[in-house]
């Protein structure tokens, strides 16, 4: 039986009132590869970060070759033999192979002050050499491919080894999720090699790919392990329920107030395409309907929802509001065709944060507030009382920063600046991320009132379970693709299971 | 220690006068007040131009050189154009307003080298127009520029110039689609963007404006010293950008008002006029700006929200 090299004690992390995971009891042996399954949102990726030091735990302990150990900041991981591979490669594209994989490490090479370039490329040759790859440690980064970037990455987190005695800890955040195939293939071979002097901890959405690779699985939902199985024991059916939980909860999400959509078609997408992200995407966004969209990280999804926003161009296709053939090159062009945008992240792309809750809310339409072609004071005042009200907003006065608003309230001031714009179309990324099951609800209860208002919504949530609730529809993609339209109305919602199907 | 730094600017107007006032009691009297708002008035018009373009978090370089060249222009064209020389001068102002648009907006450069280098075309082409010389305002045009150097009840017109100009930007930038526009750019400038604001527009707009608040200054000061000169309004900008950061208006855009800027205008001019009635060397002025400069900026921006600075 192999030692334990790394354990946690009921690790919990918060970020402010919302709990990322907690009570997180895992186990990582000598040469072995763990895998962690779980939704988006479900904490995997928190509970790596925090292992890597990036971010600090608020309860509970990491055990370290069963010392109990504080995990400062990743150079006190790396000094520990622990190495992250991220899911955003952290490759510098400007510095050539040699140079990224030995960044911070440049006094090995230290000669009179100057850095001994033949040593640097000879010590990066031999790591590139032990992970079987033939990328030259002189290329510069920005010419690589994304999968030899990550390969960069890995030889990055071998160097570690040259520091200490024991095993090297590698943990993995979605290495796979923007790979083609083949070069999964590849990387896999690498992981089983590595396996050989080290431990892994593999997290993936991709379940056929945690069962190929890894010795044991731990499930997480909702910053909780739910389960943990030997490989063999473990069946892709098996983590799907584990995953999402059993029950769909009608109440929670307001199905009683879901009503059928109209006939009328507000937005028509042909054969929209974007290179490297999604492929010849169709489908029809009805008057009143809420469309949810499902998928796994690299699916497309993103992309797709941020070019229905102006965000960036289609490569080919086209796209109808209104059976009228738009353009749409910027936001300001979306907005223009009554299209609002709720941000995955409120305080960028959302609110203006030192800037008040009136002045925020009224960003999208000034022309409302005008009288006699000057901004009225008065006016503004009053429409946001409005909106405070109908939205019940918890604010002191319509003057308060937005940043001193909770995450729930904050969520709501940017669902009332695009009701004052007077859209048609909401796309709404992620709208639930980061607030309080309290908020949530009110949240959808605004969702419902839109749609019976006659405003269309495209939906990009956290859970599956959320997406079925809440949607008339769900698109299902994978890798680009466009896999299924599910039906999802009142009374025929499907379960989780047929979603993630086509998902996986 | 919120409200302190709030309303230090004015505490320090204020503690100034009365501080030079006290090393030399003559300071304390009307025509020297008169002297002072005389002094800010040119200070304050370019200033405000900078002002806009620091609320939306840039910068402009290139106002000095702007207003030295319109001062020119101006006593170039009064022996033939007349009145119509002022419309010219701000003209061309706008223009190069329009050039640094170009270079920061639509060519994406960051705009203190954008209108670095525009104000480095400007200086030059002074330079080249004038052969680097001064250039009379004759007698004879001297009553087209009669409307700025006269007086209103005691009070010389500039100064009535720039309070209209104080009232014009207040309202500009309070009550305008513009000024709510340029405000939301500087505190948030992807909100901005995803709200469905003209970010690039309102960017020309606020430079063109700058450039021609600008020209206008260059013509105020040079009607006020009877000529135009290539060099006249060197020296011009590390003050006007100092008095609207000492005003409190946050460099990093977004923050700040018009009366602010004022206020900051008036600290600069009194320190000017104070230190040559108290006798320090003319030549130490600057180091006094930047010095003032730096601890205004220091005193203002939140550091520990900021951790990599280029």
């Amino acid at each position: 039986m192999n030692n334990t090299i790394l354990s946690t004690n009921h690790l919990t992390k918060y970020f402010g009132k919302f709990i990322a995971f907690k009570n997180v009891n895992i186990e990582l042996k000598e040469n072995e590869i763990i895998g962690i399954v779980g939704e988006n949102g479900a904490g995997k990726s928190t509970l790596l970060k925090c292992l890597n030091g990036l971010h600090q735990p608020d309860k509970g302990e990491i055990v370290l070759k069963g010392k109990n150990t504080y995990i400062k900041n990743p150079t006190e991981a790396a000094k520990n033999g622990i190495g992250m591979v991220y899911q955003e490669q952290s490759v510098l594209p400007n510095l050539t192979v040699a140079e990224n994989i030995y960044l911070g490490q440049e006094d090995k090479f230290n000669k009179y002050g100057l850095i001994n370039k033949s040593k640097l490329n000879n010590f990066a040759l031999n790591k590139l050499i032990q992970l079987g790859s033939n990328i030259k440690p002189q290329y510069k980064c920005s010419d690589l491919s994304f999968a030899d970037k990550q390969i960069v990455e890995f030889a990055k987190v071998l160097t570690l080894e040259e520091n200490i005695k024991n095993n090297l800890i590698i943990l993995l955040d979605e290495p796979t999720s923007v790979l083609e195939k083949k070069e999964v293939d590849n990387l896999f071979e690498i992981i089983k090699k590595l396996k050989k002097y080290s431990s892994l901890i593999f997290v993936s959405h991709r379940l056929e790919e945690i069962l190929d690779i890894s010795d044991r699985i731990y499930v997480m939902k909702n910053g909780e392990v739910v389960d943990s199985m030997k490989t063999n024991e473990a069946t892709i059916d098996k983590l799907h329920s584990l995953m999402v939980g059993k029950e769909l909860k009608h109440k929670y999400y307001k199905e009683d107030l879901q009503n059928n959509f109209q006939k009328e078609v507000v937005l028509e997408i042909k054969n929209l395409s974007l290179n490297n992200s999604f492929n010849d995407i169709n489908f029809s966004l009805h008057r009143g309907e809420v469309l949810g969209f499902a998928g796994v990280v690299g699916s497309g999804i993103e992309q797709l929802t941020r070019v229905l926003f102006g965000f960036s161009k289609p490569t080919t296709g086209e796209i109808f509001i209104n059976e009228q053939l738009i353009e749409l090159n910027s936001p300001k062009d979306a907005v223009k065709n009554g299209i609002g945008y709720l941000p995955k992240d409120r305080r960028s792309e959302g609110l203006i944060q030192f800037m008040s809750l009136s002045n925020n809310l009224t960003l999208t339409n000034l022309n409302n507030i005008k009288k006699y072609g000057i901004i009225s004071r008065k006016k503004e005042i009053d429409l946001t009382n409005k909106w405070i009200n109908k939205l019940s907003i918890k604010a002191i006065n319509v003057d308060i920063l937005c940043n001193y608003l909770s995450g729930g309230n904050q969520q709501k001031v940017v669902l009332a600046k695009w009701m004052h714009a007077g859209v048609s179309i909401m796309i709404m990324d992620h709208p639930t991320r980061g607030i309080d099951v309290g908020a949530k609800k009110e949240v959808y209860s605004v969702i419902r009132d839109l749609t019976n208002s006659g405003i269309s919504i495209i939906i990009v949530s956290d859970t599956i379970e959320e997406t079925i609730g809440l949607s008339n529809t769900i698109i299902v993609m994978k890798d680009g693709e466009l896999t299924q339209i599910v039906n999802s109305n009142k009374g025929k919602k499907p379960l989780q299971t047929e979603i993630i199907k086509y998902m996986v | 220690m919120k409200y302190i730094i709030k309303y230090s600017p004015i505490i320090s107007l204020f503690i100034l006068v009365f501080a030079i006032g006290i090393h030399t009691p003559q300071f304390l009297q009307i025509s020297t007040f008169i002297i002072i708002a005389e002094d800010a008035a040119t200070l304050f018009i370019m200033a405000t131009g900078i002002y806009f373009v620091i609320m939306l978090g840039g910068i402009d370089l290139s106002v000095q050189s702007i207003a030295s060249l319109c001062s020119v222009i101006l006593a170039l064209c009064l022996p033939q154009f007349g009145y119509y020389s002022f419309l010219i001068a701000v003209l061309v102002g706008s223009i190069f307003g329009l050039i640094s648009g170009y270079f920061h907006v639509t060519l994406k450069i960051p705009s203190f080298i954008a209108t670095l280098a525009t104000g480095g075309i400007a200086a030059s082409l002074s330079l080249v127009i004038t052969n680097a010389s001064s250039i009379q305002i004759l007698q004879k045009e001297k009553h087209y520029i009669k409307w700025i150097t006269d007086t209103l009840f005691n009070i010389p017109n500039e100064i009535l110039i720039s309070l209209t100009i104080l009232c014009l930007s207040w309202f500009l930038i309070n009550y305008t689609k513009f000024g709510r526009n340029v405000t939301s750019i500087g505190a948030g400038e992807a909100v901005a963007w995803t709200s469905g604001i003209d970010v690039k527009l309102n960017k020309y707009l606020a430079l063109i404006l700058s450039a021609s608040l600008a020209a206008i200054s260059g013509i105020v000061l040079s009607s006020r010293m009877s000529a135009g000169s290539p060099t006249l309004a060197n020296e011009f900008l590390l003050p006007a950008i100092a008095a609207v950061i000492i005003g409190g208006t946050a460099l990093t855009g977004g923050v700040g008002s018009i009366q602010r800027t004022l206020i900051g205008v008036l600290i600069i001019s009194v320190l000017r006029i104070g230190m040559t009635f108290i006798g320090v060397n003319i030549f130490a002025q600057q180091l006094v700006f930047g010095c003032m400069l730096i601890i205004a900026v220091a005193l203002t921006i939140d550091r520990s929200k900021i951790p990599i600075v280029k």
